[in-house]
Parts: C-alpha cells; structure tokens; sequence
C-alpha cells in the first residue's frame, strides 16, 4: 500500500529550533519523494535531564519511502549545539550504503538559518542511494538494459530502483523499479484532484523476482487521493508483462501511459456529457430546480408540480453516462414509509439510447413523466 | 458545496383552535424536509431553535436527520407571549454559527448558513428590540453566504388578527432581496408544498418571485 501521508504530530515533540527544518522536509518531501510521504517518529531527547516526553526532542526517526519499501534514518540533532548539523544513522538493513561525508555538501556546508537544510540533506543522501542501488542493479544485465533506456528517456527518468538479496544467495534477488509516469492530471476534472494539492503521482512499481527475469510483475499505483477519485485501481487495465507489448520497459511504459490518458480522457469526456446533460435540464425547469450537483454533476433534483399537488424528482446521472441511462425518482413530499419519504424509482428505460442528445433526452423525460 | 441549515420553530402556535395540531403539523414538515435534504446530499447539515419566549438551542448541527426528528418529536407546546423579539433568536445564532469567509467571491464558499423560520402567531408582529442584535442581523445579512428564509403559518387574515402586518414585518427581514418569505393560511397541503420549496439551495435556487414548479399536464 501506498505509505502514509504526512503526518506531522510527532513535530511538537521536537525541541523549537529543528521544528521549522522538519516541518519544511515533511511539507516539501512530495517533490521528490516517489509513492508516499515522509513522516517522523521515536522522538527523543539525548539529553538525559530532559524528559522524552516534553516538546524538546533533538532526535527522531524518519520513514522514507523508498519503492515500497521504508528507510528508516535517525537524525541526530544537540540541543545544546543547535547550530551543529545533525548525524544520520542510516538503514541498517543495506550496509553496502556508506557515502562518504565529504560528498554530502548540504551537511559539510550546513546553514542552521536556513530553513530547506534538512530537506537539502535528505535530498542528498537519497539521491546517493539512488545511485548506489543503480549501480548494484546495473550489475544484471537484463536490469542495466531497462534501467539505460529509462535514463536516457526524457518522459521516464524519474524513477527508484531497490535490489534485494536474500542473505547468502546470490541468485535470489528481487530488483523493484518505481516509474513516476508523466501523466497530465490537469487533463482530469478538478473534483478528482482538488484533495490531493497538486502531488498527485501515477507509479509504475516493476518487480524483477530472479537474476534472468523470468519472473516479473507490473503494478500500478496511485496517489491515495487519486485512487479514491478514479475508484478500484483495476479500472486500468495494464498489459501482462511478456504479452504483445513486450519484455522490456521500452515498450511497455509507453502502453501503460497510454492507457491510463486513456482513462483520463473517458473519465473527463464523461464528465463533460453529465455537465452538458445538467445545463440542459437547468435551462429548460431552473425556475423549479432544488438542487443540483454542481462538483460532479451527477445529480439534479426539481419540484413537480401535477393537479396542485407537488413531488420532487430526482435524476441521478451514472459515471458512464451516456452509455447508461438516467435514474429518475419520484419522490413524495406528504408520506412516509419506513420513516422515509416515500418515492418510487424509474427502472423502465426502453424510451433511452445512448445516442440521444441531452434535448432529446429531456424531451423524452417531460413526456415519459406525463405518462406515470 | 454543502449548507448548514436551522429550522427555527415555534412552540408556541395556540393561534388556532386545535393549537397541537398545527405544531404537529409544523413538525412534520420539518421531519420531511430534514430527511429529503439528506437524501439530496448527506453532507447537508441541520441544527434546530425551538422559539418561545426566548430562543433555545435544542440540537445543534448534525447530519443524521434522525436527530433531528427526534428532537422534533419531544418538542412541546407553550403558551403564547404577546411580543416576539427576533434579538434572542438572533443571539443564539450569533453564538452558535460562523460564516465563511471567502477572499475570493467568484469561488464556491465551503459552505452555507441558512436560518428557516417558521413563524405560527396571527396576532404578534415580530420586531427586533435590540439595537445591538439588530447591527448584528445587518452584519450577517451584509454575507452572501447567510440566508434567513420565512415561513409564516396563520390564520385567514381578518379585522380580529394582525397577519397583514406580521406578513409586511416578516418581508421587511429579507435586507438582500435573496431570501425566501411564504405564507400559507393552515392548508396542510400548501404547507408541505412551500417546504418543498425550501427545499431548494439557496446559491442555485431562482428568486422567489421566479420559482415555478415543473408543471406535468
């Protein structure tokens, strides 16, 4: 599953003068972080004086995502040195991952007035194990054969590549590759988007399970609140691996883009059908309309008016509008039944295709409604 | 873009000869209109006023309209006052509601305040007594995000009543002009129609003197 979003509450547990650095990584750490968010836990104090848990906390853990898996690298400030850049203490689970300081400049040139200096070094170091887990990957030559392709690619270089050995056995390696795929979100409505501020990603997560890649699967993965806009993840199709798109990355992250502009376009082509069909109904009953869904468009609900008596109709328009009718529902407003307002739902579509025009289908509506 | 709504009922409707029903009568309405704006979007949000003497808060916002309707249902009749002053309802909801603030108006706010008063008395002309209560009413009135809509339920207007200028003094409360205020002489059935009308969101809803039902002949 996608890592948890950010979540700031250990934040207030750190002693004033790291708070501002920490809240600017946690904040800032979406641009260049890839299926997930920093968060900070294990707040602590080396200062045996203090209590752990009063807000003055100089030590903390960050879990950094890092193609589905988590980093988790203990930053160690001194409160009574706070001008002092931290030590880190990394991943204990990959000891081949030692850079050398020197190569690190956000921490030989470290600025404690600056606010970006923690997010600078965290940049860093997961930028040098980027590259270090490139060249341990690069070692298989089927790996080095996609991985050359992403990097020379101008839509696919930004990706995460993890190799993991099982203990003792050279052959048992797993190699997993996240692709951030350069898809327009701006492309889909902006109900679908609104809630996710603009870090919304698509990732393309490629797990390779032994050394001649016989054995390989592809996932997709959304941004969490991309995913509960679009729905179930399995609304996009991709390609079996080894299928007619290929064994090779070169061909295959073309076709899953292509599918998911796909998507995107279907879903705001219909998204567009349900706004015409709604301005529609506005412009012909606005003078009776109660209410209508003015994010999705995918209700409206107006007063009838028949012999002196009033009802209300509800028409609730599908995702896949055209290609399914309109649901309209009676619905009275003097009686009861089961301690609900009674109404009575309209299940006979045989007036209704898919080709009528929002005029024809509120013609057919007004008529359909003077029969019941 | 969902609403916070306050039906604001009066317990006190004796100004008829069966009184009990016609609060009855109120409180169904207001059970139908809760549980049909539900249906319309469950983010919808209801509070409840019962007015008396004064103003009480007896529910405050929720979206369960079976809330709503429970507190409705325990409501009791009162005897009537011969003064209705608006400042104490316009206290609670002072105390108990705040307005969006929007920096820019061409957006959706994230919500709005629509107060619904269903005003029962034929012989007490409502006014608001408080200066300070009535520069409050013109602050909340001054947002385009507040809506005080009327229902006025009386009796058939005569020499022994006072409905023309209770009618005339319920008009004056719409400052903006966007604001609903309706009338019906106890006719159950027109009572339910003109909540039906309420129904309506207020930033969609056409103005009063527009409204028109879709009319199936």
């Amino acid at each position: 599953p996608w890592c948890p979003v950010t979540d700031m509450a250990g934040v207030d547990k750190l002693h004033p003068t790291f708070r501002g650095l920490v809240e600017n990584l946690l904040n800032g750490s979406s641009t260049f972080i890839r299926g997930g968010n920093i968060d900070v836990c294990d707040c602590a104090t080396g200062d045996i004086e203090v209590q752990s848990e009063q807000s003055d906390c100089d030590r903390f853990c960050l879990n950094v995502p890092y193609c589905g898996s988590v980093l988790r690298w203990h930053v160690l400030f001194d409160s009574q040195h706070p001008k002092f850049p931290p030590d880190i203490v990394l991943d204990a689970s990959d000891s081949s991952f030692c850079p050398v300081l020197t190569d690190i400049s956000s921490l030989t040139e470290w600025d404690p007035s600056d606010e970006n200096s923690l997010r600078l070094v965290v940049y860093e170091l997961l930028e040098l194990f980027r590259k270090h887990q490139l060249h341990v990957a690069e070692q298989i030559d089927h790996i080095k054969f996609n991985t050359e392709f992403l990097l020379e690619s101008d839509h696919y270089c930004r990706f995460d590549v993890h190799v993991k050995r099982r203990e003792g056995s050279e052959d048992n390696v797993r190699v997993k590759l996240y692709i951030q795929l350069p898809v327009a979100f701006s492309s889909l409505p902006a109900y679908l988007t609104s809630d996710s501020l603009g870090d919304d990603q698509a990732i393309l997560a490629v797990t390779f399970y032994s050394s001649d890649a016989a054995h390989v699967t592809p996932k997709l993965k959304f941004s969490p609140s991309l995913e509960r806009a679009l729905g179930s993840i399995t609304n996009i199709r991709i390609p079996r691996w080894g299928d007619e798109f290929g064994s090779c990355l070169m061909d295959y992250v073309p076709e899953v883009c292509k599918r998911i502009e796909d998507k995107f376009e279907e879903i705001s082509a219909a998204y567009g059908k349900r706004k015409e069909l709604v301005s529609v109904f506005l412009s012909h009953f606005g003078s009776s309309l109660i209410e209508y869904d003015a994010e999705r468009f995918s209700r409206m609900t107006f007063l009838l008016s028949y012999q002196g008596f009033q009802c209300l109709v509800h028409i609730d328009i599908s995702p896949v509008y055209p290609r399914d009718a309109p649901v309209f529902t009676l619905q009275s407003l003097y009686h009861e039944l089961n301690n609900q307002p009674y109404h009575m739902m309209y299940q006979d579509h045989q007036w209704y295709s898919s080709s009528l025009t929002p005029e024809d289908t509120v013609a057919k509506t007004k008529s359909v409604h003077k029969e019941s | 873009m969902y609403k916070f709504m306050l039906p604001c009922l009066p317990v006190d409707l004796f100004s008829c000869s069966k009184p009990r029903s016609m609060l009855s009568l109120s409180k169904m309405a207001v059970d139908m209109f809760v549980k049909v704006k539900s249906r319309i979007d469950s983010r919808h949000q209801v509070a409840l006023v019962a007015l008396q003497n004064t103003a009480e808060w007896v529910c405050d916002f929720t979206s369960d309209p079976f809330r709503i309707c429970d507190t409705l249902s325990s409501l009791q009749s009162q005897p009537t006052a011969d003064e209705f002053d608006l400042s104490e309802l316009l206290r609670v909801i002072n105390d108990h509601v705040i307005l969006p603030e929007v920096p820019d108006i061409t957006l959706p706010p994230p919500y709005t305040v629509r107060v619904i008063l269903i005003y029962g008395r034929s012989s007490c002309v409502p006014s608001i007594q408080s200066t300070e209560c009535r520069e409050a009413f013109s602050r909340l009135t001054q947002s385009p995000y507040f809506f005080l809509d009327v229902l006025y339920i009386h009796e058939i207007s005569s020499d022994s009543n006072n409905c023309e200028n209770i009618l005339d003094a319920l008009y004056h409360l719409d400052l903006r002009l966007a604001n609903y205020c309706l009338e019906a002489s106890q006719h159950t059935v027109k009572i339910f129609n003109l909540m039906g009308s309420l129904l309506a969101h207020p930033l969609q809803r056409p103005f009063q003197d527009e409204r028109k039902p879709w009319r199936v002949c």
